[in-house]
């Protein structure tokens, strides 16, 4: 007898992943949360957590958006404008940096830089939220007034779930080169025009991306002593590189590091957990079937795989039942009628 | 004159007050059913005529005698309520003023205000009747149902409306809908608050949670508005 001996089936590659159809590969995902589907859920993070808050709701869960699509604006252009993309419409936050810039600009008297992008069409651009609106806000006061509605849903957000669940996306980030605050993307690509002599190029490494992500959760739970975290690595890789390294060599290494990020953050505190979606995807194992063509962009079937997996680990641990709902529209809609608004109405 | 009203489960209280006190020189016919929202699938053919692949909403063209009639038989079209301003009880309209509170910007405000009405029901069957000519041989209005009572527990949810915001909307239903080629008739001032919602004593009593719907007294003084407007002519 060793300490190898008696290991539940999981813990043997063989048995649990060599021998099994990809398809037949269970149990990914020991969930450490009872997530139920009357417990707030919002979303933040990289592109993939968009999937996430999606799925969540078309299976019943109460993902809430706090700045929802405003009433009449039409569906399929929603998105495009960062309506009900993440629970408030912050865009991407790629970086734990990022994450913690935007939590204490909603709970501490810290305020957003007074930097504005104006184009020469004489529109105007949130240098944090570039690609908000497609077309620019038409005046620096309506962009202010603008994002200052979405520090407050985010702080609501904050205030009022119960799961938190935030997608780590890159390690490499751009900064104001003196003032110390972060852009999402780097000035001159979404929008806004680059100027070497104030914008400087970071990759971030494990330490600072660990303790960002803590102070920000930390923050967090000063404001909500109850929320918890559910953390996924974005499993899409990088665009590009400012690394110096190949694209592919730095996109490991980026994924890599938030993977271990991720892990240590659950390993310290009983109220984070980390959810495999990077693995699900990125594993050889499944041979990149989640992919698509691109190798880049993560495929409808893919996403379904990776949340497949999620509502069944739930439901073999809890007894959860997800199952898909009719009209996921609907149902956001019922849900922040009830929530937030309206009662006695049954037309 | 010859005038048709189709609409939805507002138009009931203006039957049955005309159907006590018909209108001299108007010969009215009321197209509705209450609870149906719309009838969201009435169709106008090529013909000008009311048609439907619901056997119900078939049948209830038949009871109404209008199978095969064209609506250009018809002096005046009404399409009244349908949810042209205030949908679901209301409900979608709280939503809707609820977004004033919000610093939305001028392009996502215009976008979203011209999709409110655009996706009425009413506004939809305003645009069948053009896309069919009718518009082009019959007069047509169209009046939207009430709005709700401040009282209305939905809208506690927006306290302390602004009024201008309230009448940018109804300006923009009005340019839309006489974009369209189409009169629009507002709901009587008589009706209204001083804040511009619906006075609750228009309102059925014995239903005290209906804070949508007219009583008698209520629909009778949309009748005599719509009598008023018909006599006058085209504004």
């Amino acid at each position: 007898m060793h300490p190898y001996s008696n290991l539940p089936a999981k813990a043997y590659w063989k048995r649990a992943v060599g021998a099994p159809d990809p398809s037949e590969i269970h149990g990914l995902w020991d969930p450490r949360f009872d997530i139920g589907q009357r417990e707030r859920i919002t979303t933040f993070g990289s592109c993939f957590a968009q999937h996430i808050g999606r799925a969540l709701l078309a299976h019943g869960f109460r993902w809430k958006s706090y700045e929802p699509t405003p009433m009449g604006f039409p569906e399929d252009l929603a998105h495009t404008y960062g309506y009900d993309v993440f629970s408030a419409r912050t865009g991407n936050i790629y970086t734990t940096s990022l994450l913690n810039q935007w939590t204490r600009w909603a709970l501490t008297d810290d305020a957003p830089p007074d930097e504005v992008w104006e184009s020469d069409k004489g529109r105007f651009y949130d240098p944090f939220r570039p690609a908000i609106e497609p077309n620019g806000f038409a005046s620096k006061d309506e962009m202010v007034a603008n994002r200052r509605d979405t520090i407050k849903a985010f702080r609501r957000c904050i205030e009022n779930s119960d799961y938190f669940v935030f997608t780590l996306g890159l390690t490499e980030s751009w900064w104001h080169t003196t003032k110390a605050y972060e852009y999402p993307v780097c000035p001159g690509t979404a929008a806004g025009e680059f100027d070497g002599s104030k914008h400087v190029f970071r990759n971030q490494r494990f330490p600072e991306i660990f303790d960002m992500l803590e102070k920000a959760i930390s923050l967090m739970r000063t404001a909500n002593e109850n929320l918890k975290f559910l953390l996924t690595v974005s499993p899409v890789p990088l665009t590009a590189t400012m690394s110096d390294n190949h694209v592919l060599v730095a996109t490991m290494e980026s994924k890599s590091i938030l993977r271990a990020v991720a892990g240590a953050m659950r390993g310290q505190y009983d109220f984070v957990d980390y959810f495999p979606s990077y693995e699900i995807v990125s594993s050889p194992v499944f041979g990149g079937a989640a992919f698509e063509d691109n190798k880049r962009s993560v495929s409808r079937d893919g996403v379904d795989a990776v949340m497949t997996r999620f509502f069944a680990d739930l439901t073999a641990k809890y007894g959860t039942i997800a199952v898909p709902v009719a009209d996921a529209e609907d149902l956001a809609m019922e849900i922040f009628c009830e929530e937030e608004y309206l009662d006695g109405d049954n037309t | 004159m010859r005038v048709i009203i189709i609409g939805n489960s507002h138009v009931p209280v203006l039957s049955n007050r005309y159907k006590k006190h018909p209108l001299p020189n108007i010969d009215m016919t009321f197209f509705t059913k209450a609870g149906m929202y719309f009838f969201p699938s009435l169709e106008i053919d090529k013909r000008g005529v009311l048609v439907s692949d619901d056997a119900e909403v078939v049948e209830r063209i038949a009871d109404a005698g209008l199978k095969d009639v064209p609506l250009s038989d018809f002096d005046v079209v009404i399409v009244y309520g349908g949810s042209l301003r205030s949908r679901g009880m209301g409900r979608k309209w709280a939503f809707k003023l609820r977004d004033s509170k919000r610093a939305l910007s001028a392009e996502v405000r215009e976008i979203a205000d011209r999709g409110y009405v655009e996706g009425t029901a009413h506004f939809q069957f305003l645009k069948k009747l053009k896309s069919v000519g009718i518009l082009e041989k019959t007069r047509c209005i169209s009046m939207p149902s009430p709005f709700p009572n401040e009282a209305a527990p939905f809208m506690e949810s927006v306290p302390n409306i602004d009024k201008s915001y309230i009448q940018g909307l109804e300006n923009r239903i009005q340019r839309m809908v006489e974009e369209l080629g189409v009169e629009y008739l507002d709901t009587p001032e008589i009706l209204k608050t001083e804040s511009g919602f619906t006075t609750r004593r228009a309102f059925k009593k014995e239903r005290v949670d209906d804070f949508a719907h007219l009583n008698s007294a209520g629909g009778q003084l949309v009748l005599d508005h719509i009598e008023a407007r018909l006599l006058s002519g085209a504004e």
